[in-house]
Parts: C-alpha cells; structure tokens; sequence
C-alpha cells in the first residue's frame, strides 16, 4: 500500500471518529422521535462497522510491512539451516576414513617387515 | 629397531593426519566469550519475540471492552446484539491479525535458533566422540582382519590411539569449519538483522500506528460518554454505592483508560527493544571475527599434547 493511500486511510479514521461524535450527539438530543432515535442508532452502528474495517486495513498494512521487512532474513535462516545440517552429516565419512587409517597401518606395518 | 621404526612411522602418519585435519580450513575456533555473545543475542531475540504483538493483542481487547459501553447505549434491542456479535467477529479477526505483528520476530527467532544451532558446542563434540569411537571401531576391524591369517597380525591398541587423534583432528577440524560458516552467516546477518529493526522502529513509530493508539484513547471517551448519555451509566441500583448510584461503569472506565495509556509504554518497549537487538547483534558481529587468544588455546593444545602421549603409550605396547 502506497503512503499516501495509508495517510487517506488513517484521515478516514479520523473523519469517521467526527462523524460518530456528531451522530451521538444528535442521537442523545432531548425531543428526539423514537422513529429518528432508530435512525440515528443504525447510522451509528454503520460508522462503527467502517471504523472497524478501517483499523483492520491499517492493522493489516502493518502486518504486511512487517512481514516484508524480514524476507531477507528468512532467506538467510533457510541457508544457516542447510549449511548445519550439511555440517551434521560429516560424521558419516568415518567409515572411509576408518578404512584408510587402516589401509595406512596395513602399509606400514608391511614396510616395517622389509626392513 | 624395527619396533623405533614402527613407532616413528605411524607417529608420522598421526602427526600429518592431525595437521592436515587441523588445518585444511584455516580458521581458528570460536572462544567461550564468542559463543556468550551468540547466546546473549538468542536471549534479547526471545524477549523481544512477545512484544509487538502484545501492543495490538492489548489494542484490540481495549476497544472490545470500549465496545460494550458503546454497545448498552442502544436502546434498539436488535441492533445491540448486531452490534455484540460484530464485537466478538472483529476481536477474533484483530488478535489472529496481531499475531501476524510477530511474522518478522518469528523469523529473527529463527534466525537465531539456527544460529544458536550452528555454534552450538556440540556441533564438533559429537562429531569428535564419534571420531574417538572410531578407535574402538579400528580395533574390531584390526581383530577381524588378523583373523583371516593372511598377512602378519596388526597390532591392536594401536587403532584406538590413532581413532582418538584423529578424532581430536576431526573435532578441531569441526569446530573451523563452524567457526568459518558463523562467521561468515554473522557477517552476512548483520546489516539484514540491523535492516528489520529498523524497520520495526519505523513501523512501530510510525503515524499509522500513532493514530490507532489515539483512537481508541479517544474512542473510549466518546463510547463512554455515549454510555452515561444512555442512563445506562447513572441507573440507580441501590446497596454498595456512594449515594446511590451504581460506579461499577467508572470504574470500569478508570481501568480502561489506564490500559490505554499503557498503550504508548508498550509501543515505546517494542522501540527499544528492536534497538537493542540489533545493538546485541552489532556485538556478535564484532566478536565473532576476532581471532581467539593464545591463552584460549592452551586447553586445545594440552588436550592434543595428550592423545599423542596415549598414542605413543599405545605404540610401545605393540609386541614385535
């Protein structure tokens, strides 16, 4: 979401915050018609729905932000993972190790003999 | 003089075994005070990791409870449940959203996991106890090959000494390589790590988040207000009030309003604490490039000094 689409966004929460003031205002005005107290309730009950709309978009976008900030990271974290567990799998080139390690003896013990 | 010959010939083979497993990555281990500055990071992460998502958890069960003010001042009983039931729908959707808040946190946790994982001391000690095992493997090997009565019998004992320096090799060799791969990570991590703090900072000081603090600072006066227009607020019930009126509502309010001004300590801990994670991180980055000292060593190379000996004793035992 572009910064000025954000700025419109959060103007509308302030806008709308106006906006359910004056309504319970009028909605808590002395004289007022059952008829129109309805009115004014569903207006108002309206105001809030969007209001609640708006801080989720908002709430939203910051969760996004958020998230993209970290991408890099996450990318790094997955390389670290893979090199550990390359680094977990060395052990298992003991065998062939253990099997020079016995050649050499084997030689060396048979060079030892022609002396 | 053969026995010498023997002695000096597989001391050879051991020495240039050992050099070349030590050696071959050309690095140094990291030192004790190193792997304390891994650890301090994986601490800060974890601290830091609850934060965020406190601040809109927190936001979200402040203006639920606003709600209900809100809420008893209508008098359209229809329109009072719509309005409870769009209450509990938004709160569910608000907390599983403020979860998402701690995406970049999971990840820098993670981040740290692995990292935490990679200079773990177990990463070479495992490798170096199986490496010295080998020995006991050597011999076994040593006892069957002398059973099939080929050749002159090899000496047993001797696979063992050899399997324990090698193993030590192994070790050493281990530890340079994760040395080399932390190092290299840490170097890499740091501006990405330092690049998602700031962001956090700027995210969390940001207008946006500035202005749903304020609304519900706000939006708690005006539904509040709306409350005691309603009479809701002012209905006398009689019994356990100060002349007769019912103070359960202010004191309901007095709470909510000292939440939400906790609102902005909150946002101000997350600040701070994406900071000094990337300080923490910073001091990582410096530690881990430093060459260890001479006197970290020491125990490396007594420990060395003593495979060898066993290894000669090992030697000397051999009948010829």
């Amino acid at each position: 979401m572009a910064k000025a689409k954000q700025n419109t966004i959060t103007k509308e929460l302030g806008e709308l915050r106006l906006a359910l003031g004056e309504i319970e205002r009028l909605r808590f005005n002395k004289g007022v018609s059952e008829a129109e107290l309805t009115r004014l309730e569903r207006a108002s009950v309206e105001l809030r729905e969007r209001e609640r709309v708006v801080i989720s978009l908002i709430g939203e976008e910051i969760a996004a932000q958020i998230k993209a900030s970290a991408v890099s990271l996450s990318d790094l974290s997955k390389r670290i993972k893979a090199r550990t567990e390359k680094l977990s799998r060395l052990p298992k080139s003991l065998d062939k190790i253990s099997l020079v390690i016995l050649e050499i003896i084997d030689i060396a013990r048979r060079v030892n003999r022609e002396f | 003089m053969k026995k010498q010959f023997l002695i000096l010939q597989i001391s050879v083979i051991a020495v240039i075994t050992l050099f070349t497993v030590i050696f071959l990555p050309g690095c140094a281990s990291l030192s004790k005070s190193q792997m304390g500055t891994v650890a301090s990071f994986s601490n800060s992460c974890d601290s830091f990791a609850k934060y965020p998502s406190i601040l809109f958890t927190e936001m979200a069960k402040i203006r639920a409870d606003r709600g209900c003010f809100y809420t008893a001042s209508l008098s359209d009983p229809l329109l009072r449940i719509k309005e409870l039931n769009s209450l509990s729908k938004a709160l569910a959707a608000d907390l599983e959203l403020a979860k998402k808040m701690d995406i970049s946190l999971e990840i820098l946790v993670s981040y740290q996991r692995v990292l935490k994982s990679l200079s773990h001391t177990d990463r070479y000690n495992n490798t170096g106890r199986e490496f010295r095992s080998l020995g006991r493997n050597l011999d076994s090997l040593i006892n069957r090959y002398n059973l099939i009565d080929i050749s002159d019998p090899l000496p047993l004992g001797v696979g063992k000494a050899l399997g324990r320096i090698v193993g030590y090799g192994a070790e050493l060799w281990v530890r340079s390589v994760q040395t080399k791969a932390v190092r290299e990570y840490v170097v890499a991590g740091d501006s990405l790590v330092g690049a998602v703090s700031a962001d956090i900072v700027k995210i969390l000081s940001s207008k946006s988040v500035g202005e749903l603090i304020d609304n519900e600072a706000k939006g708690l006066d005006a539904n509040y207000l709306s409350y005691l227009k309603s009479g809701e607020g002012s209905r006398n019930v009689g019994g356990n009030n100060f002349s007769g009126r019912d103070f359960s509502g202010d004191r309901e309010y007095l709470m909510l309003l000292d939440r939400v001004n906790k609102l902005s300590v909150i946002r101000s801990s997350c600040v701070s604490a994406a900071k000094a994670l990337a300080k923490a991180h910073g001091k990582i980055a410096t530690e881990v490039v430093k060459r260890k000292k001479i006197k970290e060593l020491y125990p490396e190379i007594e420990k060395l000094d003593d495979e060898l000996y066993a290894l000669r004793l090992a030697v000397k035992k051999m009948n010829l």
